[in-house]
Parts: structure tokens; C-alpha cells; sequence
């Protein structure tokens, strides 16, 4: 199916892979239809776009590539609501601002987007890790690690 | 808004299965002890709110930003990866 993007223009989805997402997001709550959308270019980092208005697209990345051991402490009911029945399916995207200065890139740990890929059901979760703000600066969090790894990582999915 | 006036040491119910009770009060600062289901979420409301603040922040990116950002990435990664042969080298 064909959907009008913030970041691409017009582009070509799979229509199956629509995510419905439960609740909408934190401010959005009456956006509800998403898809993830990105480009070879722009990895490691994706887009979590409305198809109920174009311009409203969030960038996001995999938690694993910004953060390997991020860890997640949410209440059942979160899972109960995207119908995930194991930590397998589900894949935890992180919001990222992206402010004037890149540098300055900050990542949201405290309120991942959780979607399971079985059912392409998601939900804005509060994550209870002691320690995980809304503004971690991305630079400082992946200066240990190679991001071309992480990218060869999400080959394997 | 209901309003209610309670002592240290008195509860409130709500419904059947939630129970707040004011354990104290320190200042202008009210303690509460909340018992409720597991399933019940219990946050601060400041959470939510961050939360919505920060949405409403990254809904403000645009494609060329992302791109060059990504760009910036791959090229630390690469200045990194160099690093590592050259150490693996000597």
C-alpha cells in the first residue's frame, strides 16, 4: 500500500505490516496506526511514522544498538496488551531527539516503544529501571561500543 | 475532583481493590502507601508528563538531520574500527 511519509514523501509499505499501536503514544494518544520505515542511509536509526497524518514521524532505533544490556521492567499488562506471550517477539525501539546540534542527540530509556512483531501490535511503556531518564545523551551512551556491529546485528533478524 | 480530608494513618478505597493510605506528612511533603493489583500501573504523574514532553520534541525531526546524524555514526564507527586493526596490527 502506498502511504505519504514525513521524511521519504510518498512510499511503498507492506500493508500486513501496519502496527496498531495501543493507546498511542504519550501525548498522541489518537494516532494509532504506525509503520516502521527506513533506509540503508540512515541506519541504525528508523522511523516510527502515523498513517493518520503524515507529518506526525518519531525517529527511533533498536534499544540493543544504543544500549546492549538495556533492560526492561515493565508490568504484565503491557504485555498482555501487544499479546506478547515471549520476550522473543517483542522488539524494544527507543525515541530519539534530534535536536539543531546532532551532537546533542538524546534518547528516551524511560519510555521504549514496545512492538511485537508477531501480531505488529505496539504500546508506549513506562519502564521502571532504576536509573532510566528520558534525555540520555546517545554519544556518551554508545561511545564503548561499534554501531557497525549493531548493524550487522539487525541483519540477523 | 473529589476532595477528601484524612489523617496520617487513614485510608481511602477505591473500588474494591485499591487502598491509599497516608503513611505521613513531612513539611509540605505527603507520603502515600498505595496497595493495588499488580496490573494497576502507578507512576508519578511527572513521568507521564516527561514522556509526553519528549514525544512532543522528537515529532520535530526532519529527514535531512537524521541522515547526516546517521552518516556522523557510521563514520565514528569506522575511525573505531581502524583504531582496532591498528592495534590489532602492532
Amino acid at each position: 500500500m502506498k502511504i505519504d511519509s514525513k521524511p521519504y514523501g510518498e512510499i511503498e509499505i507492506e500493508e500486513s505490516k501496519t502496527i496498531q499501536m495501543v493507546d498511542g503514544l504519550f501525548g498522541f494518544e489518537d494516532h494509532q496506526r504506525f509503520a516502521v520505515i527506513g533506509r540503508e542511509s540512515e541506519q541504525p536509526f528508523e522511523w516510527l511514522q502515523s498513517l493518520d497524518d503524515p507529518g506526525l514521524a518519531f525517529v527511533i532505533c533498536r534499544a540493543q544498538f544504543i544500549k546492549p544490556d538495556y533492560e526492561l521492567a515493565v508490568p504484565d499488562e503491557d504485555y498482555a496488551d501487544i499479546q506478547a506471550t515471549s520476550m522473543d517477539s517483542i522488539i524494544i525501539y527507543l525515541i530519539v531527539v534530534v535536536p539543531d546540534d546532532p551532537q546533542e542527540m538524546t534518547v528516551n530509556f524511560r519510555g521504549p516503544v514496545l512492538i511485537n512483531q508477531e501480531d505488529f501490535l505496539g504500546k508506549q511503556v513506562i519502564n521502571r529501571v532504576e536509573g532510566y531518564g528520558v534525555k540520555h545523551r546517545l554519544l556518551d551512551e554508545i561511545e564503548d561500543q561499534s554501531l557497525l556491529q549493531a548493524s550487522g546485528r539487525a541483519g540477523d533478524s | 475532583m473529589l476532595v477528601l480530608t484524612r489523617k496520617v494513618d487513614e485510608r481511602v478505597m477505591i473500588g474494591d481493590d485499591i487502598e491509599i493510605m497516608v503513611v505521613g506528612m513531612e513539611g509540605d511533603q505527603v507520603k502515600l502507601g498505595i496497595d493495588a493489583p499488580r496490573d494497576i500501573p502507578i507512576h508519578r504523574q511527572e513521568v507521564y508528563e516527561e514522556i509526553q514532553q519528549e514525544n512532543v520534541a522528537a515529532a520535530q525531526a526532519s529527514g535531512e538531520e537524521t541522515e547526516s546524524v546517521a552518516q556522523f555514526l557510521q563514520q565514528e564507527d569506522e575511525t573505531d574500527n581502524e583504531e582496532e586493526k591498528g592495534e590489532q596490527d602492532g
